[in-house]
């Protein structure tokens, strides 16, 4: 039974591989080897394989193939891949391959060159964000400013005073705090949380645990 | 934005469970993070580790199984809680806090401009002084101004809390053990109870059920003997006649039990009348018939004193509830027994529909054994959610006790301060 499991996952890995364009180039010390443009190494191991300390034997055989650049992948059992935080691969640019009943590249493996071109994305993201980081500010200003503006406006409607010509953010410096203060403070993100939690929702406990402090403890 | 506006949308839950643990912001909502509660120490000498880039002496959290190697390893493999108690000196349990707690709170970073969490943490009834203490000298050792204050409530108040019942008796029940805790307002801490029996001794149970059976191999196994007992396990009405009945109705009783993925099928036939044994022995280990399972050596339920807490063995649990209440005032006691709230993992017993009259579930068994005091109007829930009822009651906790309510070790409750 267990032979017949093996040949299922041998062919699947092959087919995974051979689907893509690769062929098949032989097996070195355990390890299956594919090729296309570049060479693709699986290093694949069984449920009990793994469970005997095989998991590290395989990743540490890994790390020195990918250390020189190569182009590998783990292939592990489900049973046994739900088990392997796949952060620890990535980080050291080692590919997971799930088998069940068909082949999942959980973690793509990174060579040299994917290393190189994830570096230079990285920094054009980080350009980009920057970027409109910068517009985004300008535009909040703005906005901040025209919010200001209106609440002095309708500060004055509410007082029963004539509206006065608006003033810069910076033309009024500290008069301008001074109003902000008198903002009620909002309550959005507890209204927010009443509202969305069925456990806080007419919770007796509500108005009993606001009073603590404030009243005698009867039975403790 | 006022402290007390501040402290609301800061709120952070924690449940220091036996086996899980549970935490996150009161921004998640209804459910929490989730994390077995236990912690991996790792041998830095390995070379294996070094290679890894491995530079540190514990792992928690969700990276912990990839750390596991063989059988052997299992022995560091800590579970800080596993009886709701942490010994004093216990200090790789108590490195297992700190690490976890700091886990949780490194999951859900604050902007640097942010005076930090009101945390709420939630430890078990049965905790001594000396818990709070420590924990709360861990809250304070976790620097990075995570930490605005700090509080720590017992996980019964967190479930009354979270059900809405101002006035109850809350019986959790988990893997090591049992507690009973009277809440009117606050929990009666004069008037708790602990039994030293909880889900692991029905698994006990269930290994010799399985051993009998011709399945000692298995029996080995705890997680699988748990299964089974999750699986097959009957709670009786009546222990004598639900026996009885399976003997003289084999057919009706049998039970199979088959693991998925695995060659494993196990058969109750002949045997199927023990099916009932472990859901008794939860509620009551006296009955003979348990006799002869300890005279064969199974460890009898003993006595128990970690800290200043006794946790009886052999109480039936009707006796510690009626017990327990029996402590509190008189004129609070009706209301204590007009709502009994039955938590924890090790109350979920199935009560099949062709097995009614003899199978009971844990809320009925618990009305049956309280009625026969002559107690009227007694009403027994089972908690709704309980993996997350702790975490929920804890949340709402902090969210409505006053920012300004200082901590006092005469009532142990209020707001301790951690960060500068």
């Amino acid at each position: 039974m267990d032979e017949d499991r093996d040949i299922t996952m041998v062919r699947t890995v092959g087919e995974f591989f051979i689907n893509r364009g690769f062929r098949y180039v032989g097996d070195e010390d355990g390890i299956q080897i594919y090729e296309d443009s570049f060479r693709v190494f699986v290093i694949e191991l069984k449920v009990e394989e793994a469970w005997s300390g095989g998991i590290l034997k395989a990743v540490l055989k890994a790390i020195s193939l990918s250390g020189s650049g190569e182009i590998v992948y783990i292939a592990l059992p489900r049973s046994v891949a739900r088990h392997v935080d796949g952060k620890l691969l990535w980080d050291r640019g080692i590919g997971l391959l799930v088998l069940g009943e068909e082949v999942i590249e959980a973690v793509k493996p990174r060579g040299k060159i994917e290393e190189i071109r994830e570096e230079l994305m990285g920094t054009v993201i980080q350009l980009e964000r920057e970027r409109s980081e910068g517009r985004l500010l300008e535009a909040i200003k703005k906005l901040e400013e025209k919010i200001d503006t209106l609440e002095t406006t309708l500060r004055q409607i509410e007082r029963g005073r004539p509206i006065q010509p608006t003033r810069t953010r910076r033309e009024e410096g500290v008069e301008k705090e001074a109003v902000k203060h008198e903002v009620k403070p909002t309550i959005k993100p507890t209204t927010k949380i009443i509202e969305t939690a069925d456990f806080m929702k007419d919770n007796p406990w509500i108005e009993i645990l606001s009073k603590r402090g404030k009243e005698k403890v009867k039975y403790t | 934005m006022n402290i007390e506006e501040y402290k609301r949308s800061h709120i952070f839950g924690m449940d220091y469970g036996t086996s899980m643990f549970k935490y996150g912001p009161i921004t998640l909502g209804e459910y929490p993070e989730i994390v077995e509660n236990r912690g991996y120490f790792i041998d830095r000498k390995s070379i294996v580790y070094r290679l890894m880039g491995v530079d540190r002496d514990i792992v928690v959290g969700e990276e912990l199984p990839t750390y596991l190697e063989s059988k052997e390893d299992l022995s560091k493999l800590i579970y800080p809680m596993k009886n709701g108690v942490v010994e004093r000196g216990d200090v790789r349990a108590w490195r297992v806090v700190e690490e976890i707690t700091r886990y949780g709170l490194q999951n859900f970073p604050l902007p640097e401009d942010e005076m930090g969490y009101f945390l709420v943490a939630s430890i078990s009834a049965v905790s001594p002084r000396y818990m709070y203490e420590r924990i709360f000298d861990i809250f304070r050792k976790i620097d990075g101004g995570w930490i605005h204050s700090a509080t720590i409530i017992p996980q019964p108040l967190a479930v009354a809390i979270s059900h809405k019942i101002p006035t109850c008796t809350v019986i959790e029940s988990g893997h090591g053990n049992t507690q009973i805790c009277p809440i009117s307002r606050y929990p009666i801490r004069g008037a708790i109870f602990a039994l030293n029996r909880g889900g692991s001794d029905a698994n006990s149970l269930m290994a010799e059920i399985l051993k009998d059976a011709g399945y000692g191999d298995l029996a080995q196994e705890e997680n699988l003997v748990r299964r089974v007992k999750e699986e097959v396990g009957l709670i009786p009405r009546n222990l004598d006649e639900a026996i009885e009945f399976a003997k003289g109705n084999p057919e009706k009783v049998r039970a199979e039990v088959k693991i998925p993925d695995t060659r494993i099928r196990i058969v109750l036939e002949e045997e199927a009348w023990t099916r009932f044994l472990p859901g008794e022995y939860i509620f009551n280990p006296n009955h003979e018939i348990f006799e002869s399972y300890f005279r064969r050596g199974m460890s009898r339920p003993r006595n128990l004193r970690i800290g200043n807490v006794t946790f009886e063995g052999m109480k039936s649990l009707g006796d510690a509830v009626a017990e327990s209440i029996e402590r509190c005032p008189v004129e609070i006691q009706p209301n204590l027994y007009k709502n009994i709230l039955l938590s924890g993992g090790n109350f979920s017993w199935k009560a099949p529909e062709g097995l009614k009259p003899y199978a009971v579930d844990a809320v009925e068994k618990m009305s049956i054994q309280l009625s026969e005091f002559g107690i009227e109007g007694i009403q027994v829930f089972m908690s709704s959610s309980p993996q997350f009822s702790v975490w929920r009651g804890c949340v709402l906790y902090g969210y409505a006790v006053p920012a300004d309510y200082e901590w006092s070790w005469e009532i142990m409750e209020g707001w301790m301060k951690i960060g500068t």
